[in-house]
């Protein structure tokens, strides 16, 4: 499975990343907004962690503009995952609200308790999924 | 000169009488009326036969007369009549005596007898006029006594009158010194009433007056019987008052039985009236509706005119004390009104002179004395600081303390400095703001007075307080997330990336242990992160029920660095009876203030004793520290709004009174006392357990 890590911490990104490969999966790594959008576009991921501060366009900004790419196309959504160590949950803008607000799948906040079952979450979305509906289409 | 005539009974044939008129015997009895002479002696020739007939005869004639016995020629003397007969003769008819038949000898009898006519005569002359004085005498004593009679009773009806009079400038007297003392315009009515009891036909005084007081009205006295037939005071008087329409137009002269007064009373009253006497009262009497005396009587005219006459000379002092007791009245309704505002003020005013006396001070201040009263009232205070706070030297802070001197050294300026001054001073628990506004009691005069007036801004003070602390911790709380957020990143980098390389087979189980430490020390931080910003929200949050417990430790994971140089001993109540109702992160604070002034008061290395426990249905939290203690003279007043032994800079003092504010508001009660043995501070929090009501 194609996964798409985008966030300005490279110790979060790469442990995302070593995380997702040692599951077996291939793993691409974007430090800000701007590269992620474009490799979001060139690779089409199956599943998109994505920091919501960063420098440059923000996560909500990333996704809403990557979901645009799939408007009219038969092409499935990735499931996109928001994180941020921002997890104040009942405040006004809370990062649940924002993940529902720019079509996020879900939201997880940092620091991830168990980094392999956050991975691991994130890819059973996916193959829910795909073993769904979806995959007959 | 012999006046008189001589009677000589007898014979005359030898001319021994030669001159005089011897008379015949009819003569005798005639008694010589012709001559109006009196009989001067009578010689009776003693042998007559009818001597004793003659003489009867001639002693009821001549009943004062000398009847002198004579002989005859022819007889001796002594024989011519027998001695016992001639001594029953002399005896019978006062006899004087023989005479001689000579001439000489009845000359000399004649004489005799004439002198004795002649004093006789003199004595009834003289007795005549005496009659006649004594007449005169007793005349003139009935004039006297007439004179003395009309003149005493002149004197008594003079003294009489004087005495009415008298009598009548000591009631007038009595009266007006009376009138000085009457205070209301019923004490003057009823004392009028009792002036004019003695006439009977008259009924208790009315008065009409315009006041401001009261508008128009009617004032009078009225007989109020006791109840009940036997009614033994059945006179007990009594008075009232009744609003009129209207008052009669003014007249400045007395009038008697005017029938327009009449009318106007019988319809104010609503009842038929008798006829009236009517005074106008007042120093002005002209005015459109100056007082009036009314007195309903039945007098006939007479009767009438001395009542008039009565009341005459009391009408001035009625008038003027009419007058001051309206003045005063009104005098008094614009000091009450005066007095029940300053009264009416709930904050405490007092007017002080420049020595702090209290001269004048409202309700709300003199709780302040009552309360003194209550405690101590065996120095008779009247400064204001000591009935204001009990002290004994002027409030610190005072302003009127450091611009007393001012007065003396420069009365110009202390003349003109007219502006208020205003300053704070503490009571007890309390913070009152202070304006003091100087007063002149006449223009150019110096300024002795000044009105303080005391607002209590404990509340505003502690809210504002309150509310500054809240701004500042929410500016850290907004600092403290942007932190938290910073660390979050990297943290939860170090941990997930320690995670997965622990996974990763290809290392050593040494660097795998070391991994799992790195994670560990990641996980901690978090932790405190986390903790941090609970700590720091500035938002309310609702209450829950925690475990005291958890409460307490997370703000110990704070403290660390705080605890570092001392020993920290916590035991826990681990029954799970310590779950509170309380805000997390308040209690927090209140948590983290106690143990903060805990570590700064332990100089030295100490220990901290922390423990949670259930005690009679409350969940209790004690923090005890091997400290100096708290002195006992500000153990009292450690809780207050602003009361800090730190200095400038170092703390605002709301610690902990903000630490009682928070505890109250879970219904809890902080305490703080000193242990002696290990000597420190101890810490109460009892909060309701189980976050039960």
């Amino acid at each position: 499975m194609k996964i798409l890590v985008i966030d300005d911490e490279p110790l979060v990104r790469r442990s995302l990343a070593r995380a997702a490969r040692t599951l077996g999966h291939e793993c691409l790594e974007a430090a800000d907004g701007d590269e992620g959008l474009r490799l979001w576009k060139a690779e089409s991921p199956e599943a998109v962690f994505v920091d919501i501060l960063m420098p440059g366009l923000s996560g909500p900004e990333v996704v809403r503009e990557a979901l645009r790419v799939y408007e009219g196309t038969s092409v499935p959504k990735p499931i996109i995952a928001l994180i941020s160590a921002f997890s104040g949950d009942d405040s006004k803008d809370s990062p649940v609200k924002l993940a529902a607000e720019c079509g996020a799948d879900l939201f997880i906040g940092k620091p991830f308790d168990d980094i392999f079952e956050v991975v691991k979450s994130v890819v059973r979305r996916v193959s829910e999924r795909v073993v769904g509906p979806g995959k007959e289409s | 000169m012999i006046q008189g005539s001589i009677l000589y009974e007898g014979h005359d044939s030898d001319g021994f009488i030669r001159e005089g008129a011897f008379r015949s015997r009819t003569l005798l009895t005639a008694r010589l009326p012709e001559t109006g002479s009196r009989l001067a002696a009578a010689f009776v020739v003693g042998s007559r036969s009818d001597l004793v007939a003659y003489l009867e005869n001639l002693r009821q004639h001549e009943p004062a007369v000398d009847i002198w016995l004579i002989p005859d020629d022819r007889e001796d003397l002594k024989q011519s009549l027998p001695a016992p007969l001639l001594m029953q003769l002399i005896n019978r008819f006062r006899i004087r005596g023989w005479v001689a038949r000579s001439v000489s000898e009845i000359e000399r009898a004649i004489a005799i007898g004439s002198r004795e006519l002649e004093s006789r005569e003199r004595y009834l002359k003289s007795r005549k006029e005496l009659g006649s004085r004594n007449r005169q005498l007793h005349d003139l004593q009935e004039n006297l006594e007439k004179i003395v009679a009309e003149r005493t009773s002149y004197l008594s009806d003079a003294e009489r009158e004087l005495h009415r009079r008298t009598q009548a400038t000591r009631d007038l007297v009595r009266f007006i010194k009376d009138l000085s003392q009457t205070e209301t315009i019923e004490e003057i009515l009823q004392l009028l009433g009792h002036e004019v009891k003695s006439f009977h036909e008259v009924r208790a005084p009315m008065l009409a007056l315009v006041s401001p007081e009261f508008g128009a009205r009617l004032h009078f006295q009225q007989s109020r019987s006791g109840g009940g037939k036997s009614s033994v005071r059945a006179m007990e008087r009594g008075w009232g008052s009744k609003p009129v329409s209207k008052l009669w137009p003014a007249r400045s002269v007395i009038r008697v039985n005017d029938q327009e007064d009449q009318t106007y009373l019988a319809q104010e009253l609503g009842r038929p009236v008798a006829r009236t006497v009517a005074l106008p009262l007042g120093k002005d009497s002209r005015s459109v509706a100056g007082p009036l005396l009314i007195f309903e009587h039945s007098f006939d005219g007479a009767k009438a005119d001395r009542f008039k006459n009565f009341l005459l000379p009391r009408m001035e002092p009625l008038s003027t004390a009419l007058d001051r007791v309206v003045i005063n009245r009104e005098m008094h309704a614009a000091s009450r009104l005066w007095e029940s505002t300053f009264d009416g003020v709930a904050d405490p005013i007092a007017v002080i002179d420049l020595d702090f006396r209290v001269l004048r001070m409202n309700q709300a201040f003199s709780r302040y004395e009552e309360l003194r009263a209550d405690s101590k009232s065996d120095t008779k205070a009247g400064r204001c600081y000591e009935i204001f706070a009990g002290r004994n030297e002027p409030c610190e802070g005072c302003r009127l303390k450091e611009w007393r001197p001012a007065v003396g050294q420069a009365s110009a300026r202390a003349a003109k400095a007219t502006e208020p001054l205003d300053w704070q001073v503490r009571r007890g628990h309390n913070v009152y703001d202070v304006n003091g506004y100087p007063i002149r009691f006449q223009d150019d005069a110096p300024i002795g007075t000044f009105i303080h007036h005391y607002s209590d801004v404990t509340k505003s003070l502690e809210l504002k307080g309150h509310a500054f602390q809240g701004e500042k911790m929410a500016a850290i709380g907004l600092m403290a997330g942007n932190i938290a957020h910073e660390l979050n990143n990297p943290l939860a980098g170090l941990r997930s990336l320690a995670q997965v390389l622990r996974h990763d087979s290809r290392y050593p189980d040494s660097v795998k242990s070391d991994l799992q430490e790195i994670e560990k020390a990641a996980e901690r931080s978090s932790a405190i992160i986390r903790d941090l910003m609970e700590f720091s929200s500035a938002e309310d949050k609702p209450r829950e029920v925690v475990s005291l417990n958890h409460v307490t430790d997370s703000a110990l994971n704070m403290l660390k660095t705080a605890l570092h140089d001392h020993a920290v001993d916590t035991q826990f109540d681990e029954d799970g009876n310590v779950q509170v109702l309380i805000e997390p992160h308040l209690m927090q604070h209140v948590i983290f203030n106690i143990v903060n002034n805990a570590c700064q008061a332990m100089r030295e290395s100490g220990r901290l004793e922390i423990e949670t426990k259930h005690e009679g249905g409350k969940a209790v939290l004690e923090i005890r520290d091997t400290g100096p203690g708290i002195p006992d003279e500000i153990l009292a007043r450690i809780f207050e709004p602003f009361f800090t032994t730190k200095g400038a800079g170092q703390g605002t003092g709301l610690g902990l009174s903000m630490s009682r504010w928070v505890v109250e508001s879970f219904d809890g009660k902080i305490q703080a006392f000193n242990r002696l043995s290990p000597k420190g501070a101890v810490f109460r929090i009892e909060l309701p357990a189980g976050g039960a009501k």
